[in-house]
């Protein structure tokens, strides 16, 4: 089965910094793949390479089996792309824009555009000079979907968008994967895409960290977990708890009680169930950063290695630990 | 699903020329209003100036060198309407005017780079080939529509005012204003395709035009200069006088070649771009 987009070994220099280096990774056809990373690791520029605005300076790329320069108009024809600020021409309407858009494709499904105009709850009367950021990524959001592309390149779609919206949003991508569609989609917060994507690659510093499935990562998604016992408590845990590391035993200074700070690794159940021979008071988990959970990530897999610029080029670290007990 | 692929391969559209020009609508209406008051008020001024004397004699007082400069004493012979068209409208005022539209509108290939509408165009199945021809072609239809209304202007101020032009010398001045004007909005294309810097386009088109003009100038009265001053886009387009001489058939040629250059490497420079 041809991947529906292939790069191998793809690399984009500039000067020192920014840029990829020598990404690989295949899509599977059907597959929501979410393209994960801070601001400035390199997803912007993963994208519009396989888009060819930008060149690599090494490594290739193709989509559907086509070299992504050569063939990047018949490529285009069948590609959805939503850039992550999104240029319009601000002096027609929205319908106008839909309409001439279509044109451009030779592709235009009225039918479906009403549709998504209304699930998206867009104006399309209104000139788009006139529409909030908020409206104007409906407009971009729209334009890629409106032609049923098969493959989506979507590059931070819900930046700016309400919550209500970010929810149809996600009802757009479930449907173009059931219809058979394959979704490259980048986000620089796991929580806002983890539960439409089918897996999720990390780029760090314009390098592939790892790519998992979703539910391997989900299990090893780590959090920093406070607890707040109430006082006099005798917290005495002997046997370690599942998932629970760099457990630390505090007693509140001003005498509400004792705190306990620990990571957990993978599900919260087993900690919960120990806690529940005390007396809790209050419990907050927060997930780590994913910054900082993929260079954690990235640590384990190579001991050796304090930071990353002493890494070697093309090493690529293991896969986090799913249960990482202290 | 996405089967019915097959039938996008259709004829050109121009789909981008027009909406290159729809986004300039209310500039080139604009710009048409403003040209027709212009050419109304210059023309309107002729009669006056054939007839004052202080004007001929200020004229004849010009030294050599500026008459020279300015492209011999006919070429700008107030008391004849070529002359008087030629000195007040057709040797600077509409190919400056409309160099400023022409330019800008070169310029917005490195604009629309940064602005992010050149990702949108190209997130379609358009090559950067097309856009660049249909910029082109946008551009010449723009120059060519705004020089047509001064020439219907003209046209129809003469019925009023005696001008004693003969038509066919007209079109010759207009077709030379087009391409002049036209080839240095190519030349803002071609800067701004190559490195997406519209103040880079402006800048390098605007020096080239004010370049050419002098050199036309001084080619005639500086022996040297003369060679260079055939190579000068404004010489072979305005420097000739078409208005008083006539269509010079080989500058037309030339001129055109070098327009087609341009888009040729406008098109192989914006293929090589780093669109950022």
């Amino acid at each position: 089965m041809t991947p529906v987009v292939s790069m191998v070994e793809l690399t984009k220099s500039y000067g020192r910094v920014r840029g990829i280096e020598s990404v690989d990774l295949q899509l599977n056809p059907g597959e929501v793949f979410g393209f994960i990373g801070p601001n400035g690791a390199g997803k912007t520029t993963t994208i519009r390479l396989l888009m060819d605005f930008i060149r690599p300076t090494s490594g290739s790329a193709s989509i559907f089996g086509l070299d992504v320069h050569r063939s990047a108009v018949e490529i285009h024809a069948r590609v959805g792309y939503l850039p992550a600020d999104i240029a319009l021409f601000d002096r027609m309407t929205a319908s106008d824009l839909f309409r001439w858009l279509g044109r451009l494709r030779g592709n235009f499904d009225p039918a479906y555009v009403n549709e998504l105009v209304e699930r998206l709850d867009l104006d399309p009367s209104r000139s788009i000079e006139e529409l909030s950021t908020g409206n104007r990524q409906k407009v971009g959001v729209i334009q890629a979907f409106m032609h049923r592309p098969e493959l989506l390149m979507l590059d931070e779609p819900t930046s700016g968008l309400d919550p209500f919206v970010r929810r149809q949003f996600r009802e757009l991508v479930k449907e173009a994967k059931r219809s058979g569609s394959t979704v490259f989609l980048s986000s620089h917060e796991l929580t806002e895409v983890e539960d439409i994507c089918d897996r999720v690659g990390i780029i760090v510093g314009g390098r592939m960290r790892s790519v998992e499935t979703m539910a391997v990562l989900r299990e090893s998604v780590r959090r920093h977990v406070h607890v707040l016992l109430a006082p006099g408590v005798d917290f005495n845990e002997t046997k370690p708890i599942s998932g629970v590391s760099n457990l630390a035993v505090l007693t509140s200074n001003n005498g509400r009680g004792i705190v306990l700070e620990m990571d957990v690794a993978g599900p919260l159940d087993h900690l919960i169930k120990t806690l529940a021979n005390y007396r809790v008071v209050d419990l907050v988990s927060e997930p780590l950063s994913l910054e900082d959970y993929f260079l954690e990530a990235y640590d384990n897999g190579h001991p050796g290695s304090s930071s990353r610029e002493d890494a070697q080029r093309n090493s690529k670290p293991a896969a986090p630990e799913v249960s990482h007990v202290g | 699903m996405l089967a019915e692929v097959g039938a996008r391969e259709t004829a050109p559209s121009f789909e981008l020329v027009q909406r290159f020009l729809a986004d300039r609508r209310k500039g080139l209406s604009g710009w048409a209003v403003g040209l027709t008051a212009y050419t109304v008020l210059i023309v309107s001024f002729f009669p006056m100036i054939r007839d004052s004397a202080s004007m001929a004699q200020a004229i004849e007082e010009y030294p050599d060198a500026m008459k020279e400069f300015l492209g011999g004493e006919a070429s700008f012979n107030m008391s004849s309407g070529p002359g008087f068209l030629n000195a007040e409208l057709y040797s600077v005022m509409l190919p400056i005017l409309l160099s400023v539209f022409a330019i800008g509108f070169g310029a917005s290939m490195g604009a629309d780079q940064r602005s992010g509408l050149m990702d949108l165009l190209l997130s379609h199945p358009i090559s950067r080939g097309r856009i660049v021809a249909e910029k082109a072609i946008a551009m010449v239809v723009g120059v060519t529509g705004l020089a047509t209304v001064v020439f219907a202007t003209v046209i129809a101020a003469g019925a009023f005012i005696d001008l004693g032009i003969s038509v066919s010398n007209l079109v010759a001045a207009t077709v030379g204003v087009v391409l002049l004007v036209t080839l240095h909005g190519l030349i803002a294309m071609a800067v701004g395709a190559a490195t997406g810097r519209r103040s880079a386009a402006i800048g390098t088109a605007t020096t080239l035009l004010a370049a050419g003009y002098i050199f036309s100038g001084l080619g005639g009265l500086v022996d040297w200069l003369e060679p260079v001053r055939s190579v000068s886009p404004y010489y072979r387009a305005i420097g000739t006088s078409p208005m008083l001489n006539g269509w010079a058939f080989g500058s037309l040629v030339y001129l055109l070649a070098l327009g087609g250059a341009l888009v040729f490497a406008t098109k192989m420079l914006f293929e090589r771009r780093d669109i950022v």
